[in-house]
């Protein structure tokens, strides 16, 4: 049954005048936005999910991608890739139509004509895309063999590298940055969201959902359940004062990484600090099975490879400081050039 | 000058659709304001042959004494034969669809809104006055240069819709099981965008009503879009609740109306939206996407939201259907805003804005050869 809102209370008399329900249905429609981001934040439907209720009706239209969509869309093609010379000559009334068909008969050679010629056109075109329907399905093929192996279910991949030897410096350089909200990503249990939180610098985290993210929660941490890349990617450009990847960098494919760094480049305002969370690649080896060693989508990278990849993407003032089986790079988004 | 006879084009003639029943009151009223009135169009629905004339039996003699009133919706050739004319011509704008939303699913349909575009442009210099669906309409008749303009609702009659009994014995069977029912009416078409509402209900159905259903009652425009929202109800697990009956008789579209917890509308482009109003009319609290004409429609009788991303949308939805008294004051608000578009309002509405016609017509704006 419905029940009554607080807002509604006060408001409940029918006859109220326009500018009233106008006033009363802003703010409904300000709670609603509320529940919306409370929902959000508690990840009942992270905005990541969003996307990809897009990104699969995307799929449906004649121009989407994947699956067995390119064969449909050749279908299609081929069935429109004939053009009929038999023009209507029916009417309504018979001197009409006597007169369509005389023309449409004095007319004949010219329309065959054209219309043989667009056929062979568009015949011809059809064959071409037959063919790189073909090609592009060999390739599929070969690069599905270049995806790894899905591991075996019981075996774990290692947790990510603990923030918190690092976090003294972190807060030192955050607080000193240019403002904006600091990110953590992968947050896991918020230690050091929390550590943060006491410097005073203005934190959130994200994490896929693990346990450890179910505890941040409880301990009352603005902790939403995004997967990082689609996180960042809804953020926008120059929106974060400060980025902190963790876990999700050592686990990532190269290709996945290199996303992330351009990512983090997007969000971060000029002047903001981006740092890098790893496990040493030594002792990931020692932590891991052979097998998650042998078939991990990506293994951890050390200090130094991260050092090149943010020094290409033009990030300054970077930093290395090295802990226990870890390490932190730290590096600044440079400002734009006047 | 008061001309003798104002009949009006269509290219197409319905006789069912939002146009072709407006058509038809029009028709009527001129003929009670004892004008001779008759429907011309290049081609009409068998059903309803008998009310229309076609193009091509038109006389190529001007016709003295005659006021053309040219239904805008797409491009057609017969704007240009009209245009082509002598005689003064009226301009009913119901707005065209931009080709965006038509490109990927409907190519010959998204040239046809772009031809339409062209002749609005073209006909401006050709029409002495105009009527526009909705003051969004008219903002676009103005942008082409249309002037004078008017804002004047499309006829239709509320009153009319008696519920099928059928219908609603099945809606109610399914109904006692329990779950709300949501529903949209209007054409399947991207422009439409069905496949919102049916991403909103999927959220819907997790987070508040596992046993919610969705009708979305409308004619494909095309097969590829209705075919994909199905696909796309499959693939999110709510095929078995989601319903696409297609066009249904007025009596199944009033069980429909009768038996719906909430209208969920997030159309990206109304020039109007007629179904809004019946929903209204029905007493059915309607939760709509802020798009186009839709807010101005609405008025305060609908919950108008500007973000219709999933969650949004289903927790507006949430909010009216666990609301009441935000329910009975959409319910009452919606039914004093559909009583403004009842067919003797509308009528007097259209019969003042032919009397501004006709003074626009004698206040020198109609002159040269044919003119009244």
């Amino acid at each position: 049954m419905p029940k009554e809102h607080a807002v509604s209370s006060d408001a409940a008399d029918e006859s109220v005048d326009e500018a009233q329900d106008r006033a009363y249905l802003e703010r409904v429609r300000h709670e609603i936005d509320e529940e919306v981001r409370r929902r959000r934040a508690a990840g009942d439907f992270p905005p990541s999910f969003e996307r990809k209720l897009d990104e699969l009706f995307a799929r449906f239209t004649p121009t989407g991608t994947g699956d067995d969509h390119f064969t449909e869309a050749l279908k299609l093609a081929d069935r429109a890739a004939y053009f009929d010379i038999d023009v209507p000559i029916g009417s309504r009334r018979e001197p009409k139509g006597l007169v369509k068909w005389s023309l449409w008969q004095a007319e004949a050679w010219f329309v065959r004509y054209v219309v043989s010629q667009l056929n062979h056109f568009a015949s011809s075109s059809m064959r071409v895309l037959h063919l790189l329907d073909e090609r592009l399905s060999d390739v599929e093929g070969d690069v599905s063999l270049l995806t790894p192996p899905a591991l075996p279910e019981e075996e774990e991949l290692a947790p990510g590298a603990d923030p918190i030897p690092y976090a003294e410096r972190l807060t030192e350089v955050l607080g000193a940055g240019p403002g904006g909200r600091v990110l953590h990503a992968e947050c896991g249990d918020g230690s050091l969201l929390g550590a943060l939180g006491q410097a005073a610098v203005d934190a959130y985290g994200i994490d896929p959902g693990t346990a450890a993210a179910d505890r941040a929660v409880a301990a009352g941490f603005d902790v939403r359940r995004d997967e990082v890349a689609g996180h960042l990617g809804a953020l926008g450009t120059d929106r974060l004062g400060g980025l902190v990847l963790s876990a999700v960098v050592d686990r990532a494919s190269m290709a996945e990484r290199r996303r992330l760094l351009r990512l983090a480049e997007l969000t971060l305002v000029p002047g903001g600090l981006l740092a890098v969370v790893g496990i040493e690649p030594d002792a990931w080896l020692a932590t891991v099975g052979p097998v998650v060693a042998d078939l991990a989508p990506g293994r951890p990278l050390h200090a130094e490879t991260w050092v090149h990849l943010v020094g290409r993407l033009g990030f300054t003032d970077v930093e290395v400081h090295h802990g226990p089986g870890s390490f932190a790079v730290l590096a600044v988004k440079r400002h734009a050039a006047r | 000058m008061s001309p003798e006879r104002i009949d009006q084009v269509v290219p197409s003639f319905g006789g069912r659709d939002a146009i072709g029943v407006h058509i038809l009151h029009v028709r009527q009223l001129l003929r009670d304001l004892g004008y001779r009135s008759d429907i011309w169009c290049r081609g009409a629905f068998p059903e309803v042959r008998s009310e229309c004339r076609l193009l091509d039996d038109l006389p190529a003699r001007p016709r003295p004494g005659t006021w053309w009133m040219y239904h805008l919706s797409n491009g057609s050739p017969a704007a240009e034969l009209i245009w082509a004319r002598p005689e003064p011509v009226l301009v009913d704008y119901h707005n065209i669809t931009p080709t965006s939303f038509f490109d990927p699913w409907l190519p010959w349909a998204a040239e046809s809104a772009d031809e339409g575009r062209g002749q609005m442009r073209q006909l401006a210099g050709r029409c002495f006055f105009a009527l526009a669906d909705s003051s969004y309409n008219e903002a676009e008749l103005r942008a082409e240069g249309y002037d004078p303009t008017v804002v004047v609702p499309p006829l239709f009659d509320l009153q009319s819709m008696a519920p099928d009994r059928a219908v609603l014995e099945r809606r109610r069977a399914e109904r006692a099981e329990g779950g709300a029912d949501w529903l949209f009416v209007g054409r399947v078409s991207p422009s439409k965008a069905q496949h919102d509402v049916v991403k909103a209900f999927a959220c819907y159905r997790r987070l508040h009503d596992p046993k919610a259903r969705l009708h979305l009652i409308g004619t494909g425009f095309g097969e590829a879009y209705p075919a994909a929202v199905r696909r796309f109800a499959a693939v999110l697990g709510v095929a078995d609740a989601v319903t696409l009956p297609g066009a249904v008789s007025d009596g199944e579209l009033a069980a429909y109306y009768a038996s719906a917890d909430v209208f969920v509308c997030a159309s990206e482009h109304e020039g109007f939206c007629i179904p809004l109003v019946e929903a209204m009319h029905a007493g059915v609290p309607v939760v709509a996407y802020d798009a186009a004409a839709v807010a101005e429609t609405c008025a305060t009788g609908a919950l108008v939201v500007a973000d219709k991303s999933p969650l949004a949308l289903a927790e507006a939805v949430h909010r009216v259907l666990d609301d009441s008294t935000l329910q009975a004051r959409l319910v009452g608000a919606g039914r004093r805003r559909a009583a403004d578009f009842t067919l003797a309002a509308g009528r007097k509405r259209w019969e003042q804005a032919l009397a501004q016609a006709l003074e626009a017509s004698n206040g020198g704006r109609l002159s040269g050869a044919g003119h009244p």
